[in-house]
């Protein structure tokens, strides 16, 4: 009995890809972020910040496959073994399901053992830009043992308090 | 942490990337983008396993 789909990595294209049983492929992708580094100063140490990004590869629809949530976490949980790695999940509201796939994604982090490990915080970020009001649903994970933990989340957390006007 | 001034408007536009380099990737992850256009954004995907 599989206890997760096998996952590869295509270094010509850089991301992480499985295929569930009925076929439909997943891709999966970690790439630098500078976000936090926006919210702290030049001399601050933040380490590898990175955001991911998981997409369906068909429009076909997925019936429930308990596999897909555990080859993700797997990967994400592989992620983490780099200790001083911190990940960003977003979720844009510009469809209005964003609240829906972060809810999926924090009942999946919920039902993991990563909690022993993986600190997770969520921030509901929106503001009006010269064209449009953005929503974003932000999620900040990191190693409770990663020794830039309080930079990490005093930058996530400057985020909002600086949108809505507080001192960071 | 020192205490730091931090610019509203370049954390808006910080945050407008981060949304944009999403959208960009899943663009890419679809195939409906190329990787040098993820290049020109700035965007480079890693190995991180």
């Amino acid at each position: 009995m599989l206890k997760q789909y096998n996952y590869t990595f295509n270094s010509d294209s850089g991301y992480y890809s499985f295929f569930t049983k009925r076929q439909i492929e997943y891709r999966v992708a970690f790439y630098e972020d500078f976000t936090l580094a926006s919210c702290v100063g030049n001399d601050i140490e933040l380490g590898n910040v990175y955001q991911i990004t998981i997409d369906k590869i068909s429009s076909r629809p997925e019936q429930f496959d308990v596999l897909i949530s555990k080859t993700i976490k797997n990967i994400i949980a592989t992620f983490f073994e780099n200790i001083h790695d911190a990940l960003i999940y977003i979720c844009d509201d510009n469809d209005k399901k964003a609240f829906q796939r972060f809810s999926v994604f924090d009942r999946w982090y919920k039902k993991s053992s990563m909690t022993n490990y993986i600190t997770k915080i969520d921030n509901i970020i929106e503001f009006d830009s010269d064209t449009e009001t953005i929503k974003l649903y932000t999620s900040l994970m990191f190693h409770t043992e990663n020794t830039n933990f309080k930079t990490i989340t005093e930058a996530f957390n400057n985020i909002s308090n600086v949108l809505n006007g507080a001192k960071p | 942490m020192k205490t730091t001034t931090v610019n509203k408007e370049a954390i808006k536009q910080a945050i407008i990337k981060m949304r944009d380099d999403k959208v960009a990737v899943r663009s890419f992850l679809q195939g409906k983008t190329s990787a040098e256009t993820l290049t020109s954004k700035g965007i480079k995907l890693v190995k991180t396993i």
